[in-house]
């Protein structure tokens, strides 16, 4: 058995290993988690349009000389020009300071939905999968039953009992993508449920409900975030959706929803009407799918 | 095979006890919850005696486990009651237009299918490069997409602008072209975006390095990763399908469609309880039914699933 | 002097993430000759999967993987091959048994064809023939009942059995290179004897020469001609089996034997290596070694300077170190005590 012919050579200079950094401990994970998701183009892309948005809406008195609901009839259907950036709808009002305004209500709607649905919807998700057996199973068997519809059906039902206006779409916006909470906070749940600190919380003679608040929600609440962001899209589109049909908040209160829906009356004699209630509706959402992507990516260890 | 049947009737168990349970919310939501059902059926204008008519006609005034067991009574019956609006029974106006419905969520869904699974697919299999860039865009503009915005641009475009397609109705096959296709947006997103995922998770699997280490064409590999990603997919496509189904009530009320979507917002302005009721069990029925299917296919196309 | 079947040149191996940059392998050079089994032995994370993954080109394929050198099997780059010729050499001239059978088998495929699969790449063969042909290599692998199990699903194998069939994938068309990676590990302490026989009947069968990769000491020492010893990406020492065991002259090395369980009447407490393995993304300068290596005691040229594989001596040819201070270690277990009297 013969050995190598050729003298093995290790080129000292090429390929010398890094040498260790200064710091020896690792970059915190806040630092890591801004970076990764800052990286994220789209996502950042997404934040920033959020944000140019959010300003808009809370700046639009300053921003915008016009009152959303003056009327003007003679100067109705106008294009965009230097008086009217944005031009103006059927009934001589202003778009753009419509669609300033209307943001304020459709992103409060959107954010305060989600909120409602991961208020309720979370804690009832984590005490059906921490306690498990039949109060699981019950609950289960509602939250099948709410899925039997998908959210934006639901929202319809409840706003057909509850009523229109602001308060009724944002609770039914809410109740639509609760089910979701539920699942995804069980799902959660039942993975935290058979971790070792929980045992050891178990073993020190904690109570369930201690456990539940003190080390089930904390760990769950990561993924809960990231649900909650992808879900804004969803109860704004149910939001929206309802406006246009009549039956969310109504006119004269400008949301971009319904005022999709009132123009699409004219789309035969002034199509532009309707371009942008709808663009502005696209962009909310995507920025918060954007954002709710980027989120996701950076927290998830294996960067896909 | 004794084993399968088991579990097909123990879904199909569940299946009918979820239905039961809605129900019983729809009940609770329309018959009980509301503070004078019979007075918002017959409306603000209708005399005392309209609205105990209705009380008595729709049973109103019982308790409301009576009024469950006689709706169930009456469902199993093939009766939904009768619409105070039009006095037709309310069994009668769904069928006539279910199908409709059913049409766009179909049509839609192929679409989504033909278009996003291989979209997705050349988006994982050419990762990070331009073809998975495009295809995300496209996938994550799809969801934020309103669909009654679509809808609209599509009519603005292509029946306003270029006149080549009707604005409405269901009266010709291009009349079908338009509300497919903006649902079918919709649904490609979704497909192309789930599909993009299980297929990079598939190609990253031992089992597709082993059989690149037979010196197998890539597309070899990709149809590997791909068999197995069928079976998420599958999923996908048909909780999609439900998630249409509520698409499509929008998408009719913009084209104007005979479909049941627009008959429920119709019956919801007029306050049409009896008709809401019924449009909603089925709109429920067909996702429990669905779902149904979608759980045996599973473990038929899946040979790992072992019925216990 | 016959010439190596596979020669590896220089291999280096990166893996860049956005956060990252870690150096899997860096700079190995290896010779494999025909018939021989040389086993490489290593921690997890020592580069042994991924050497030979990568010269096969069985990388996962990102733009984040930076492999560089050469990969020489009969004269022909590996690493330089288009795609269409580097297939035609995967699966026939050069085959992989890779690990963990329980994940390495198409769940919704069954076995038959899998097997029907690997050998249609490479031969023409009916459907016929090649279900006869997949029948016999499951019986050679010592399959029972290779009829009816050929035409099972992968989950109704058991661990031992799925090993076998992926022996018997990789044997399918009569490879001149059969690289085996840790082939015993997933496996019970039982079944991890049958395969053992399983795998050095088939080498027989085939002449093959065996890849052996693996950090199961004991299988080395039944089964390899000659050992080559990784750490942190890049080969520490090599040399025939025997000189390896008996007279092993890099500390890991000795760290290694000396960790291994002595049997026998006199009870020694396990010495373990102290420390921990190295992170790939921040490797030690100089000696990837040194800051577990008690050989190095602070000594300057051990963490400056990065040791070159040398022959340790003229007169056992073939066996190479890489440690500056390789002449200080004599014999096998004496130094390790010395070590160990040291270290308290």
């Amino acid at each position: 058995m013969t050995g190598m012919t050729s003298a093995t050579q290790q080129d000292p200079a090429a390929g010398a290993p890094a040498p260790m950094a200064d710091d020896d401990a690792p970059a915190a994970p806040q630092d890591r988690f801004l970076r990764r998701f800052v990286s994220n183009r789209a996502a950042t892309a997404g934040a920033i349009v959020l944000a140019i948005l959010i300003v808009m809406a809370l700046a639009a008195p300053w921003l915008s000389s016009w009152d959303p609901t003056l009327q003007d009839l003679s100067q109705a259907f106008q294009k965009p020009s230097a008086a009217h950036w944005l031009g103006t709808d059927n009934l001589g009002r202003d778009v753009l300071a419509r669609i300033m305004y209307g943001g304020r209500y459709t992103l409060l709607i959107g954010v305060i939905a989600v909120a409602i649905a991961a208020a309720i919807g979370v804690p009832i998700g984590l005490i059906s999968g921490y306690y498990g057996a039949s109060v699981d199973m019950v609950i289960q068997r509602g939250a099948d039953i709410l899925l039997s519809f998908n959210a934006f059906l639901l929202a319809l039902i409840l706003v057909a009992v509850l009523g229109v206006g602001m308060q009724s779409v944002t609770i039914a916006a809410g109740i639509g993508v609760m089910p979701q909470f539920i699942r995804i906070a069980r799902a959660e749940a039942l993975s935290i449920r058979e971790t070792d600190y929980v045992a050891a919380a178990v073993n020190f003679g904690s109570g369930s409900g201690r456990i539940i608040l003190r080390h089930v929600l904390p760990n769950a609440l990561t993924p809960v975030i990231v649900y909650a962001t992808l879900n804004i899209g969803t109860t704004i589109l149910v939001a929206a959706g309802l406006g246009f049909l009549g039956l969310g908040v109504q006119p004269p209160t400008p949301e971009w929803g319904s005022m999709l829906g009132e123009a699409r009356s004219y789309i035969f004699h002034a199509p532009m009407q309707m371009t942008f209630p709808g663009l502005a509706i696209f962009l909310a959402v995507l920025s918060f799918n954007l954002m709710g992507d980027g989120l996701r990516d950076a927290l998830d260890p294996e960067l896909r | 095979m004794g084993a399968f049947i088991n579990y097909c009737v123990r879904r199909l168990l569940a299946a009918i006890v979820t239905l039961l349970g809605v129900v019983a919310v729809l009940i609770f939501t329309f018959q009980v919850l509301p503070g004078d059902p019979a007075r918002v059926i017959a409306g603000p204008m209708a005399s005392a005696e309209a609205v105990a008519k209705i009380r008595d006609e729709m049973g109103l005034d019982r308790s409301a486990v009576t009024q469950y067991v006689e709706y169930v009574g009456k469902v199993l019956r093939g009766d939904l009651g009768t619409s105070p609006r039009t006095r037709v029974p309310v069994l009668d106006e769904i069928a006539e237009r279910l199908p409709y419905t059913v049409a766009l969520a179909v049509l839609g869904t192929l679409l989504g299918v033909i278009l996003g699974v291989p979209l997705g697919v050349v988006a994982a299999v050419r990762k990070d490069r331009w073809p998975d860039t495009l295809g995300s865009i496209v996938g994550v503009a799809g969801i934020s997409l309103p669909v009654f915005w679509t809808g609209i641009l599509l009519i603005v475009l292509f029946a306003v602008t270029w006149k080549i397609l009707p604005a409405g109705g269901a009266d010709s096959p291009a009349s079908y072209v338009l509300p497919s296709l903006t649902l079918g947006i919709f649904s490609m997103a979704i497909i192309s975006r789930m599909t993009r995922s299980t297929m990079i998770e598939k190609l990253d699997e031992d089992y597709v390095r082993t059989v690149r280490g037979k010196g197998v064409r890539e597309i070899t590999a990709t149809r590997h990763a791909l068999r197995n990603a069928a079976i998420p997919i599958l999923t996908v496509v048909s909780l999609q399908f439900g998630t249409l189904l509520g698409g499509a009530v929008l998408t009719e009320i913009i084209f104007s469609w005979p479909g049941i979507g627009r008959l429920l917002i119709e019956s919801i302005q007029a306050r049409d309880f009896p008709m809401v009721q019924g449009i909603v069990l089925i709109f429920a029925a067909m996702f429990i039914v669905v779902n149904f299917v979608t759980d045996i296919l599973y473990t038929v196309v899946d040979p790992r699933v072992r019925l216990y | 002097m016959t010439d190596p079947l596979l020669s590896i040149r220089n291999l280096k191996v990166e893996f860049r993430s956005r956060m990252s940059t870690v150096q899997a392998v860096g700079g190995v050079d290896l010779d494999i000759y025909p018939g021989e089994t040389v086993g490489i032995v290593g921690e997890s994370g020592s580069g042994k999967s991924v050497t030979m993954l990568a010269a096969m080109g069985l990388l996962p394929r990102t733009a984040r993987v930076a492999v560089s050198g050469q990969v020489l099997l009969r004269g022909q780059d590996l690493l330089q091959m288009r795609p269409r010729q580097l297939r035609q050499i995967r699966g026939r001239d050069m085959a992989l048994i890779p690990q963990d059978p329980m994940t390495c088998l198409d769940p919704v495929l069954r076995v038959g064809v899998q097997l029907r699969e690997a050998l249609r790449v490479h031969q023409r063969l009916t459907r016929k023939q090649a279900r006869a042909r997949g029948i016999e290599l499951l019986r050679t692998v010592g399959i029972p009942e290779p009829e009816k199990r050929h035409d099972q699903f992968p989950h109704a194998y058991s661990g031992g059995m799925r090993q076998r069939a992926m022996i018997a994938m990789g044997i399918a068309n009569d490879p001149a290179l059969l690289i085996a990676d840790e082939p015993t590990t997933a496996l019970d302490v039982t079944v991890q004897a049958q395969i053992m026989d399983v795998l050095r009947q088939a080498q027989q069968q085939t002449q093959a020469c065996l890849a052996l990769i693996t950090h199961d000491l004991g299988l080395i020492a039944e089964m390899a001609d000659r050992v080559v010893v990784m750490y942190a990406g890049c080969i520490v020492e090599s040399g025939d089996v025997h000189t390896i065991f008996k007279r092993p002259r890099h500390p890991y090395t000795v760290g290694l034997m000396a960790s291994l369980p002595q049997g026998g009447d006199e009870r020694h407490p396990l010495v373990p290596i102290p420390g921990n393995p190295p992170d790939l993304g921040a490797i030690p300068g100089g000696c990837p070694f040194h800051p577990r290596c008690a050989l190095a005691q602070g000594r300057e040229r051990c963490s400056n300077e990065l040791p070159l594989l040398r022959d340790v001596s003229a007169a056992d040819a073939g066996h190479r170190s890489a440690c500056h201070y390789f002449e200080e270690i004599h014999g096998s277990g004496q130094w390790s005590r010395l070590a160990q009297e040291q270290a308290s």
